[in-house]
Formats: structure tokens, C-alpha cells, sequence
């Protein structure tokens, strides 16, 4: 064959190129963005932005751990549910907490019992995956069913409420008081979470352990016979997968003061949307914590959006359905070019 | 005689690359004619402009005389024209018959004629003399069978011209006799046959005509009694490459993996041997012998029912495949593309995979600067030809994905490598160069344990040739006694 351009290409046009391939997705967000704030100005105020990071911040929590597992060829369905879990375990162990409680404690005893949570749920699913070689689907679908089941188990079928103000703290309350906002403008919720976005995603992308998490999903067979412990990996990924999603479940109760049985309920779609629309392949072997966010922002930016343009919530969920189908359907046509 | 298909002063650019220069070459009925050239000469997209996957930029295709333009390869199919990829398309849920008749099944009324696919693609099985049955899924069917059903759907929809890419690949030598006598049957129908292969003794033995591709032009069309292997060589390299093999004399070091009576009930049985630095122990056998179940349990990817593994003299247990790893051997497997790559990632993580741990900064985080540096030195010293060490491996070619692999393992510092089936489906230049590599290899003091069912390959470059037949070692052979007539009569019951 004869090439036109003969010699080494530099790496980093290389890398450009696979870089532009995923753009369409941030392209949609930014299209959004200009379309919705030409629609209403309100939307680019500095106070609607922040709300936004607030409206993701739960989905944002099941993606990460969603990414993980997806990498790996997997899927968990189960995020919702185990995350509501958390949210009725927290509020009925912090209620039995004594009044003057600190908000340290307080927020130390949610944490834990999101991580308790998210250990038991990913062992079980990570144990039934690789021991028991149950298709991902069947054997999350089965540990949503448990943890719905142990919502309304746990709270007897009903909200648990009664909790302290000091509950809400992680998931509602807001620093750093400003002329404009006395009572403080930025929400820890926000804090915590691009908090598990940076470590998460340097764990996935900086480690041995993310490259052995996207070879394992890359291809199965070549990474065993390149050294991985396949089993350890995928095992980890569900258990990485259950906490994040617990940590978003209890903070979702924090920020409604109360554990209920019903909450979460539909997430996991929500975040498995976020992730695909990200470019993670549902396939396996690629995607990123990073993209993942960007697939939150685009749910988020398009439900904030419709609500400040007064459009009935009621087209929203189909209006997300068609982006998603569009944002998939670009990206993929970009990416095989028919000749 | 009038020729089937031509292909006219086709050219065929792409961006950035022109893969095809004013091509032109007649088939005719009833020929086997034989299409050579190097991985990127162009015959891959020679075969995909006669078979409607691409338009030629200039030029064109006349068949039975008249210009012909496909829009697709359904197009080509409608006119006759079939082509059996070396990657066979056979859908493996779905029977025999249904994949004969797929895309083109009979109906009664408006039910599918289940009966009359069945009987017709048995009658055209036993016409073929192959011992199938129509009504089998084609999953329980061996790779050589299900190329035979291949062939059955060519003559089932009574294709003119039939595209043959490396049929025999992955077959044994009397598989391959089983697939000529298909061939030779479809050439007394009339049929043309453009048979692309890297194998001489097959193309001098099965072809009545050959075209030498290079740099995506036409070299030469001879008629194949008129030629020799070291021209059609020639032209396909554009020089003289010598003694092709190599073969040097090997000096033997010291012992470095030695196995005592490894066994696996139902795949190989008391297997004992003792490989050496400096030298090339290959293992030759026809395909279902074993060996490659052997190798995979040596490396610890299959657990041996008994037996003793001892390297370096010192014996060891390999749970997983990274104690072999970790223990200094190396493996390439005979698949590359289902069990040797990760297709979608970059020549570079392909690489690296195994020798993470090991080259790693604190807390387990990955030094992106050793990774840099060692695949970039890997892809100059190993002459692998890419845009650079980002670029997806799977656009390689298949000798360079093959040389990406024994990089791997080379940065994981193994001195022991088991090669399974090499070069397989790689093209002459690549084949030498990957010799050359193999005895540098051996030159500085590693040990190389070679599974290959190419008998040129096995008499070419080992020092010690084991011949396996049904899960046991059959004989061994040194010296003068590596033939051909030795290695089949131990390998064949």
C-alpha cells in the first residue's frame, strides 16, 4: 500500500483523533446549555448552576461505581434499591443517636453504614457474578429485589422520620457565607461528591488496578493470560459499584431529612443512561468516571432546563429518552465510518 | 475462453493512503487462480472491489463480459459472486441447513420449508463427500467442518466466482486434502476461484495461476508451472530474502523448563520433555493432538490432574497463569485476535499489560513515562510498523499485532516463551523478521518452546521437533531426522 503520508505520526494526533471521537456527547451538553439559557437567562445564573450540581449529585454517586462495573463487561441494576437501603439503614441507626450529637459523628456513622451497606450488597452480587456465574443482570436484579424488600422490612413500611437537623448536614447544608447568600452558597453534598469523582477517577485511570479493571473488560481471556486475577477484579468493581451507590442513597436521605423505603426508585436507569451517554460501551473495555459526569450533566442540564422553561415534567422523561438515542446513535455513527 | 470476472484499471484511494494503482487482472472459468502478496499489498482490497464491499475510485469490474458497478456486496452475491473469509461467517446457533439457506430460505407458502432445506443441503453434503448431517448445530461443528459448510453455501447459491481468504489456516493436513478435493470439484463446475494464501506448496500445488501484488500494484500473472517459489518471493518482496528460514545452529545452554509426566484426563497424557536455552524445541502434531492444551497447562491456565513442572532445575506449581508470568515464561497464543489482544486498546497498553505490577509507582499508580518509553522502544527495535504507540491495534497488521505480542513479553522480561502458532496468518517479510527476532531471542540466552502445524516452519527453524499424536508424545526427532515423511508418520495413527 502505498501511504500519502509516509513516517511516524506524532502520539499526540493519535490521541486527538480518539479524543474527538468522544466530543459528541460534551458537544449536546453545550448545545443544551446555550439553548435552555437562550431560553430562559436564569439558567446561566451563577445560583441555578450550583442548583444543578445538587440535582446531579445522586446520580453522579451511581455512576461512578456504575462505570466501574460496566468497564468490565458487567451491569447493576441493583443501585437504586441498595442505595435506599443505605438511606432507611442510616436514618433508623442516626435516630437512635443520642440529641447532641456532632455533625462529625453524625456524618462519620452515615458513612459507615453507606460503606456496610455497599460491602455486603457488591459482595453479594460481585460472590453470585464470578463464583456462581450468574449473568449480571439476574444476579443484580436479584439484590435489588432483596434491598427494596429490606427497605420496607427495616422501616416497617413507612418514612423514618424524626431525624435532627444535624442529619441533613451532608446532604443539604451549605458554606461559606456571602453578602448575596447568608446562609452560604456551597453545598457540601456538591463537596463530597466531586470529592469521590477525583479519587474514583484516579483510581480508575491513574492505577494498576483501573488498567486491570478496563483489560478485564477488554478482553477476558487476554488479561488472565497477561497476569490479571480477573475473579478479584470483577469482584471488586460490584463491591466499588454497591458502596458508591450507598454513599449516594444515604446522602439522598440526607438531603430529605428521612429514610424512605421508596426512594431511589428508577435511579439505576438514570445512571446507566449518564454512563452510556458518557461513552462508556456497554460492551466493556472503555468509558471513564470523568465521561460519566458528563452524562449526568446532560440528564441534569435537560430536566433543570425544561423545568425553568416551564415545560410539563411530564415530557421530560421522554424528552431524556430521545437525547440519549441521539447522543448514542451520533456517537456511534462517528465512530464507524462506512467507506 | 471468455474470462468471469475482471477487474479493470481499478484504483482505489483512501484518505491518506492509496491502496490500489490501475489493477487489472482477468479470472477464468474453471481456474484456480492464486492472489499473493504482503499484508498492505492491496489484495484485500482487490477482493473487496470484486465483491461489492468497495467502489474503486477509477476503474472497474466486467463480469461475463459486461461492466458491472455493485452498490454492495448483496449486489455481488445476486451475480454470483462469493467470497469465504478467513474469519468464517457461520452462525453458530443455528443448524447446518439453516445456515446454508440463511438469507436465502425456501418457504412454503408463507412457513419456512424446514423439509426442503434439509434434504437439499444434505443431498449437496453428500455430493461434497463430507460426513455431516444437515440437522447439526453448527456450534458442535469442528472449524474444519464448518468451512465445509461454507463451501456447501457457495454451491448452493451456485456462486461463479468463489473467493477463498487463507481457507486452510486453521486446518490439519488432511483436513487441507479434504478442502482440495472440494476444490477441484468446484473447478471441474466451471468455477473461478481466486485463492488467496501465504502457503507455496499449497498455491504450487493447487493453483493453475498466480498474481504477485505489491505496494498496491500488479507485479506479475504467470501461469504457476512457469514459475518458481523464490520468484513469486521475489516479487512479493521486491528482493531477494535469502535462506528464509534462518536456521542456524543453535548451542545448547542450560536446562530451563522441564516437565514429568503432566497429564489431563481427556486432552494429554504422561507428557515429558526438557527445553533448553538457546534452542527451538517445537511441537508438531495434527490439530486436536494436545498441544496446546499442554502448553496452556504449563502456563497455568488449566490445572494438571498429575505431574511435575521444574524450572530452572527447581520445581514449581503455577496456580494462574502470573505465577508462570511471574516465574519467567512467556506465552503467545494461537489466537491472537480472541485470546492474544485487547482489539480496541492501544499498542502501547497492549504491551504493557503484563509488566504493571512490576513497573509500577508507590501506592500501585501506573509510571506513564516508563510505559512510554519501553513501547517505544519495543516498536523501534521489533521494526513494528504504526503511526505511533497510541494507535488501536486492531488497525495493525497481523504480523505486526504478532510482533506486539512477543514485545509484550520481552518488557515482562520472560525467558522462556511457548509461541503457538507464530505466524499464522502472517505475510513472508513479516515471517522472516519474526525468526530474526526469535534468534536474537535465543542469542541472549532464552528458551523457545514452539507449537506450529506449519511443516515448512517446524523443519525450518527447530533444533528438536516432539511429535504429539492423540495426547501423547510419539517420538522425538533431532538432526537430519526433522523431515516431513518422519514428523507425519509419528504424528498420524
Amino acid at each position: 500500500m502505498q501511504k500519502v503520508q509516509e513516517g511516524q505520526q506524532p502520539k499526540f494526533i493519535d490521541s486527538l483523533k480518539n479524543f474527538s471521537k468522544q466530543n459528541i456527547v460534551l458537544g449536546v451538553l453545550i448545545v443544551l446549555c446555550v439553548g435552555f439559557s437562550v431560553g430562559n437567562s436564569a439558567f446561566l445564573k451563577p445560583t441555578n448552576l450550583i442548583n444543578l450540581t445538587t440535582q446531579m449529585a445522586i446520580n453522579a454517586m451511581l455512576s461512578i461505581g456504575l462505570t466501574y462495573v460496566i468497564i468490565t463487561g458487567g451491569i447493576d441494576i441493583s443501585v437504586g434499591a441498595v442505595g435506599a437501603l443505605a438511606g432507611v439503614i442510616a436514618a433508623l441507626v442516626c435516630r437512635e443517636l443520642p440529641n447532641g450529637t456532632s455533625i462529625a459523628l453524625m456524618v462519620v456513622v452515615q458513612l459507615t453504614v453507606a460503606i456496610v451497606v455497599g460491602i455486603i450488597f457488591g459482595s453479594f452480587n460481585g460472590l453470585m457474578i464470578t463464583k456462581f456465574k450468574v449473568v449480571p443482570m439476574i444476579a443484580t436484579l436479584a439484590s435489588l429485589n432483596i434491598a427494596r424488600g429490606l427497605c420496607y422490612i427495616f422501616s416497617g413500611g413507612s418514612s423514618v422520620s424524626g431525624l435532627t437537623s444535624t442529619y441533613s448536614w451532608i446532604g443539604a447544608a451549605r458554606l461559606i457565607k456571602s453578602a448575596n447568600k447568608p446562609t452560604g452558597w456551597l453545598p457540601v453534598i456538591t463537596i463530597v461528591v466531586v470529592f469521590f469523582v477525583i479519587i474514583m477517577h484516579i483510581l480508575l485511570s491513574k492505577t494498576v488496578f483501573g488498567r486491570h479493571v478496563y483489560a478485564t473488560g477488554s478482553n477476558i481471556n487476554v488479561a488472565h493470560l497477561s497476569g490479571v486475577n480477573t475473579g478479584k477484579i470483577i469482584f471488586l468493581s460490584y463491591v466499588i459499584c454497591s458502596t458508591m451507590a450507598s454513599i449516594g442513597g444515604v446522602l439522598n436521605s440526607s438531603k430529605l431529612q428521612n429514610g424512605q423505603p421508596g426512594a431511589c426508585d428508577g435511579y439505576e436507569m438514570y445512571a446507566i443512561a449518564a454512563t452510556v451517554l458518557g461513552g462508556t460501551s456497554l460492551s466493556g473495555g472503555s468509558g471513564s468516571v470523568a465521561r460519566a459526569m458528563i452524562g449526568c450533566a446532560v440528564i441534569a442540564v435537560i430536566n433543570n432546563g425544561m423545568n425553568l422553561l416551564h415545560i410539563n415534567s411530564y415530557w421530560q422523561k421522554a424528552v431524556i429518552g430521545v437525547i440519549i438515542l441521539l447522543a448514542v446513535i451520533l456517537d456511534m455513527a462517528q465512530k464507524k465510518k462506512k467507506v | 475462453m471468455e474470462p468471469t470476472i475482471q477487474a479493470v484499471n481499478c484504483s482505489k484511494v483512501f484518505p491518506g493512503v492509496k491502496a490500489l494503482t490501475n489493477v487489472s487482472v482477468d479470472f477464468y472459468p474453471g481456474e484456480v487462480h492464486a492472489l499473493l502478496g504482503e499484508n498492505g499489498a492491496g489484495k484485500s482490497t482487490l477482493i473487496k472491489i470484486l465483491s461489492g464491499v468497495y467502489t474503486p475510485t477509477e476503474g472497474h469490474v466486467v463480469l461475463n463480459g459486461e461492466k458491472v458497478e455493485f452498490h454492495s456486496p448483496h449486489d455481488a452475491i445476486a451475480k454470483g459472486i462469493a467470497v469465504i473469509h478467513q474469519e468464517l461467517s457461520i452462525a453458530n446457533d443455528l443448524t447446518v441447513a439453516e445456515n446454508i439457506f440463511l438469507g436465502i430460505e425456501p418457504k412454503k407458502g408463507k412457513f419456512l420449508d424446514r423439509a426442503y432445506m434439509n434434504k437439499v443441503s444434505q443431498e449437496i453434503l453428500d455430493n461434497m463427500d463430507v460426513k455431516i448431517k444437515a440437522t447439526t448445530i453448527a456450534r458442535e461443528l469442528t472449524a474444519a467442518q464448518q468451512q465445509m459448510v461454507e463451501i456447501a453455501k457457495v454451491i448452493n447459491k451456485k456462486a461463479k466466482v468463489v473467493i477463498m481468504d487463507e481457507p486452510t489456516s486453521s486446518l490439519s493436513d488432511h483436513e487441507i486434502e479434504a478442502l482440495f478435493t472440494q476444490i477441484d470439484k468446484l473447478r471441474k463446475n466451471n468455477v473461478t476461484i481466486i485463492y488467496i494464501s501465504h502457503r507455496m506448496a499449497e498455491i504450487f500445488r493447487m493453483c493453475d495461476r498466480a498474481t504477485v501484488l505489491r505496494d498496491g500494484h500488479k507485479i506479475i500473472t504467470k501461469m504457476v508451472k512457469d514459475t518458481n517459489e523464490s520468484e513469486l518471493v521475489t516479487n512479493m518482496v521486491g528482493r531477494d530474502i535469502g535462506d528464509y528460514y534462518r536456521h542456524r545452529r543453535h548451542t545448547r545452554g542450560k536446562e530451563k523448563l522441564r516437565v514429568e509426566g503432566l497429564t489431563r484426563k481427556g486432552e494429554f497424557y504422561d507428557i515429558s520433555f526438557t527445553a533448553y536455552a538457546g534452542e527451538i524445541l517445537s511441537f508438531s502434531g495434527l490439530i486436536g493432538a494436545g498441544r496446546t492444551e499442554v502448553m496452556e497447562t504449563i502456563f497455568g491456565a488449566r490445572k494438571a490432574d498429575s505431574g511435575k513442572v521444574f524450572i530452572n532445575g527447581k520445581e514449581v506449581v503455577f496456580k494462574s497463569p502470573k505465577d508462570a508470568i511471574n516465574a519467567g515464561i512467556g506465552m503467545v497464543t494461537e489466537d491472537r485476535r480472541r485470546t492474544g489482544l485487547m482489539l480496541q486498546a492501544s499498542v502501547k497498553k497492549n504491551i504493557v499489560l503484563p509488566s504493571l505490577p512490576a513497573n509500577c509507582r508507590k501506592f500501585g499508580f501506573l509510571n506513564q513515562t516508563w510505559e512510554d518509553n519501553v513501547s517505544e522502544d519495543m516498536v523501534e527495535k521489533l521494526s513494528v510498523k504504526t503511526p505511533s504507540t497510541e494507535t488501536i491495534i486492531g488497525n495493525l497488521s497481523g504480523g505486526n499485532q504478532q510482533k506486539i505480542l512477543l514485545a509484550r513479553w520481552l518488557v515482562a522480561k520472560s525467558d522462556i516463551l511457548i509461541l503457538d502458532e507464530p505466524t499464522r496468518g502472517i505475510d513472508v517479510n513479516a515471517k522472516s523478521e519474526f525468526y530474526t527476532l526469535m534468534n536474537d531471542f535465543l542469542d541472549r540466552g532464552g528458551c523457545i518452546i514452539i507449537v506450529s502445524s506449519e511443516m515448512p516452519e517446524v523443519i525450518g527453524i527447530s533444533d528438536r521437533v516432539l511429535v504429539m499424536r492423540e495426547g501423547y508424545i510419539s517420538g522425538e526427532l533431532t538432526g537430519e531426522d526433522i523431515n516431513e515423511n518422519n514428523i507425519i508418520r509419528l504424528a498420524s495413527s
